[in-house]
């Protein structure tokens, strides 16, 4: 492992980290009370119940004390200055539709992640999510006819407030956790997206998220609906401008998948290193519904983040895929909780995780069946890659069963990259580095495989930024 | 609290021991008074302390007596053994012969700063040193013996174990009796702790079959020189409440250690059971396998952890559990956890969970087997991989009994 200590790329070099002078029409002022929540709530024009809804989380946050130090996380948070970050931002007034509207520093910012041409050539709708306010917003006419709504989550608030008040926070109420507490409170833009029955959705809809203000925190909250037998998936990619303190993410992702219906939803995390980015993203899972939950995770100081799926009816499956990359001061504490609470329902758990220059990755993982849950299956498969000696990898996995009658297998390995296998391929005339790339894309296979193109590509170059960094 | 505090200190006074085994024994008692009640995830530790009630046996203010009918202590010496040096002994009486040798290996692996429980059995222990002197291989096995009066009156066993350098030697330890069931519950702690010196190898066997009755706290831990062995074979099998951690610190370089663990949990027993491999030194090795079995409403907490600090290159840690499900009403966690500071390693864990095979059944039925009988098969059957690699056949026996017993006992007849 030569120079494997030379420190990652992530510094100067950054890709995404470039910074655009975008006036703010509105900044809430730092810190959090309920004089900041009621105005937030004021400014967008809701409706009162949710204004009380956003004040009675508050309270939860404020009662909540921060998550005890376990395998699920807590000890980095003490970092955390909650009076020192904006809970709100907005930088336009109005959502607009037409591409020629976009404010040119924001529209610069986008043509630099490359937006504009993702759209035209992949893109269904766009909901693209520039500080707390979705500014750019196109849904294709094709899903409008089937009756799909894809809209930032203020948007259908207003539009579809019947809809949206059946099932918003019923899959993560504001009690579950601190953090869900605190986006219940502030939340701002995310994604609603509803797709009604037998309706599939044939292209993957699409949205990009990135923070551009200093110590802003970002709370998007999207809850998305599968009604019996329809299809989606919903790719959320996230990258953001590099800051000297820290920021906070937290988002809440909350998802129904109705009957015999299959939802995919893909992320790419990419936050920059200083942005804590602590995420409750759960699904519920009803009769023969497939849940798929594909989440990578390279950015970000901190994360933790678990995708769940109840399985709430019986045949329901739950498949999550994860990818973590630490590379120097990231510590990614990625896995998923798959809870069987109903008969037949199976579940797999694939988690790969890269840890390098002193990173550390922790999968933390729940596998959970209930009592009379009888012929349940779960599968868990945990691989950790080092790639040098100051890097740390930790694998706690949690398995609960209250059934007899289940197959359960849970299987998890540590590794360095072999000696033998550069060896191999260095005496076939590919440089070390290139070996080095070889080796981690076949280990991290099965998840860029299941990506949409666009996006393993992405991937590809990101990890080959990180290795050219560190082995320099 | 305070008068019972009062009372186990009163009861530490009449424990047997020189002056200075006593002053040992007080300021353990101290430090366990000191401390609160740890707090664990899944096991509420009040199960286990019972209060004043486990804590003091006021019954019997003589639980010195422990060679008496109530409780009772022994352990046998192969033959020829001690005039190559071997000793093996009760610990308060070594104290008075061999105090050098108390003093050396006593509270060494395990001490007071281990924990409440630890520093409760450090104040009211009874029980075994064996030491084995330099080169000295001991072929057969040393058999220890700690009865639990069924009164209730607890014994806090203490094994204690020194190996010299390239000393060998083989125990075979069995813990039972005790309350036979919840309404005369008793508490106790019970300590194994071993220094392997270099070179050396130990293999040590425990059987625990406690009454129904009681509570339990167990810490087992060997400690490793450069090169040395210990190869633990744990079964669980009885008490109530049962808090079980068996560890092995591998802190030179080439120490190597195997920890299989079988458990049967049946009717409401609740056991919480763990093995932990701490690599230190550099090409250090360790496999840990556990198989256990569950019945009744019973339920079980298995916690694996190979935890490798920075430097314990070439390290291989490795976990495999496997539980099986005899009834609905069971329920178990298992949590194997990697910690992992070094590059240079390998390291992994399986695990499975799952039901009697119906097919296995049917076909042993429709061989004319009765269920029972076909239920016992499997159950062996799954065992066998760990029970076959028991040293010694005497307690190869012993624990098949055991666990003949558990099926014939506990699981009903429609198991599968």
């Amino acid at each position: 492992m030569a120079e494997a200590t030379t420190e990652l790329g992530l510094g100067s070099d950054y890709r995404y980290g470039f910074h655009d002078d975008v006036r703010p029409v509105f900044k809430a002022r730092r810190g959090l009370d309920a004089e900041v929540v009621a105005q937030i709530s004021e400014l967008k024009g809701e409706p009162a119940w949710m204004r009380d809804f956003r004040l009675r989380a508050l309270d939860i946050f404020l009662q909540k004390p921060l998550p005890l130090r376990s395998a699920w996380g807590g000890d980095e948070l003490g970092e955390l200055k909650f009076e020192d970050i904006y809970y709100y931002v907005r930088p336009t007034d109005h959502n607009v539709q037409n591409w020629d509207d976009v404010p040119a520093a924001i529209k610069n910012t986008f043509d630099r992640l490359g937006i504009p041409e993702a759209e035209r050539k992949f893109l269904a709708g766009a909901s693209a999510q520039y500080d707390s306010e979705v500014v750019y917003h196109n849904i294709n006419r094709e899903l409008e006819k089937q009756g799909v709504i894809f809209l930032d989550t203020d948007t259908a608030l207003r539009e579809h407030e019947e809809l949206f008040r059946r099932y918003f926070a019923t899959v993560v109420p504001p009690e579950d956790n601190k953090f869900a507490a605190l986006n219940s409170a502030v939340w701002s833009g995310g994604s609603f997206v509803y797709v009604p029955r037998g309706v599939d959705v044939k292209i993957p809809l699409q949205a990009y998220f990135r923070i551009n203000s200093q110590n802003m925190g970002q709370f998007e909250r999207t809850l998305i609906i599968c009604e019996p037998g329809s299809r989606v998936h919903y790719v959320e990619g996230c990258t953001a401008p590099i800051y000297t303190t820290d920021s906070l993410h937290s988002a809440v992702v909350e998802i129904l998948v109705l009957d015999g219906a299959r939802c995919r939803y893909t992320t790419i995390q990419n936050w920059s290193t200083n942005v804590y980015n602590l995420v409750t993203k759960r699904a519920m899972a009803y009769d023969n519904a497939t849940m798929e939950w594909v989440d990578g995770n390279l950015g970000s100081k901190v994360t933790m983040k678990y995708p769940s799926v109840y399985l709430m009816g019986r045949g329901a499956k739950a498949d999550i895929l994860s990818v973590a990359f630490a590379g120097p001061g990231q510590h990614q504490r990625a896995g998923g909780k798959a809870v069987h609470a109903a008969p037949d329902t199976t579940s797999t758990i694939v988690n790969k995780s890269i840890s390098k220059g002193g990173g550390k990755t922790t999968y933390v993982g729940l596998v959970s069946i209930a009592e009379d849950c009888p012929r349940c299956k779960s599968n868990v498969k945990c691989d950790a890659l080092m790639l040098d000696d100051r890097s740390q990898s930790d694998t706690v996995p949690y398995i609960e069963v209250e059934e007899d009658d289940v197959a359960l297998e849970h299987e998890a390995t540590v590794s360095k990259i072999s000696e033998e296998q550069l060896f191999y391929l260095m005496s076939r005339g590919i440089s070390e580095q290139q070996a080095t790339m070889m080796i981690i894309m076949g280990f991290i296979e099965p998840f860029a495989k299941s990506l949409p193109m666009e996006y393993a590509v992405e991937l590809n170059r990101l990890i080959e930024m990180e290795i050219e960094g560190g082995l320099g | 609290m305070g008068s019972a505090t009062e009372t186990f200190a009163q009861w530490v006074e009449t424990l047997p021991g020189p002056g200075w085994l006593g002053d040992l024994r007080r300021e353990a008692a101290a430090a366990d008074a000191a401390q609160p009640l740890p707090r664990w995830d899944r096991t509420d530790a009040a199960r286990i302390d019972l209060g004043a009630a486990g804590a003091a046996p006021a019954d019997v203010p003589g639980g010195a007596e422990v060679d008496g009918a109530l409780a009772a202590v022994r352990a046998v010496l192969p033959a020829g053994a001690e005039e190559r040096g071997v000793v093996c002994d009760r610990i308060d009486r070594l104290a008075e012969t061999h105090p050098d040798l108390v003093r050396r290996y006593l509270g060494r692996v395990v001490g007071l700063a281990d924990g409440k429980f630890e520093a409760r059995n450090a104040a009211a222990h009874i029980g075994y040193l064996l030491y084995v002197p330099d080169g000295v291989a001991l072929r057969d096995p040393v058999e220890i013996v700690y009865r639990q009066g069924a009164d209730g009156a607890p014994v806090h066993p203490r094994t204690v174990v020194g190996l010299g350098r390239a000393a060998e030697a083989t125990v075979v330890q069995r813990q039972e009796g005790g309350a036979p069931s919840d309404a005369r519950a008793c508490a106790l702690t019970a300590v194994v702790e071993a220094e392997v010196g270099e070179g050396a190898h130990l293999r040590f066997v425990d059987l625990q079959d406690w009454g129904g009755g009681v509570h339990a706290y167990v810490t087992r831990r060997a400690a490793l020189g450069r090169d040395a062995s210990v190869r633990w074979l744990i079964g669980e099998l009885g008490g109530s409440v049962l808090r079980s951690a068996t560890a092995t610190d591998l802190a030179q370089p080439g120490g190597e250690a195997l920890a299989l663990l079988v458990f049967f949990a049946s009717g409401s027993q609740h056991m919480d059971l763990a093995t932990t491999l701490r690599h230190v030194g550099p090409r250090t090795n360790g496999h840990m396998l556990t198989k256990g079995v569950l019945a009744g409403h019973s339920r079980a907490i298995y916690r694996g952890t190979s935890d490798i600090e920075r430097g314990a290159r070439d390290s291989n840690s490795q976990q495999k559990e496997n539980v099986l499900h005899l009834d609905p009403g069971v329920r178990s966690d298992a949590i194997p956890a990697l910690y992992i500071n070094e590059n240079q390693l390998q390291a992994g864990h399986a695990a499975t969970t799952g039901k009697v095979d119906a097919e296995q059944m049917f076909y042993l039925a429709s061989r004319g087997l009765p269920q029972r009988e076909a239920l016992r098969l499997i159950v062996h059957g799954f065992f066998a991989p760990l029970v076959e690699q028991l040293p010694v056949a005497s307690a190869r026996a012993r624990l098949e009994e055991l666990v003949d017993r558990k099926i014939d006992g506990d699981a009903p007849p429609g198991a599968a």
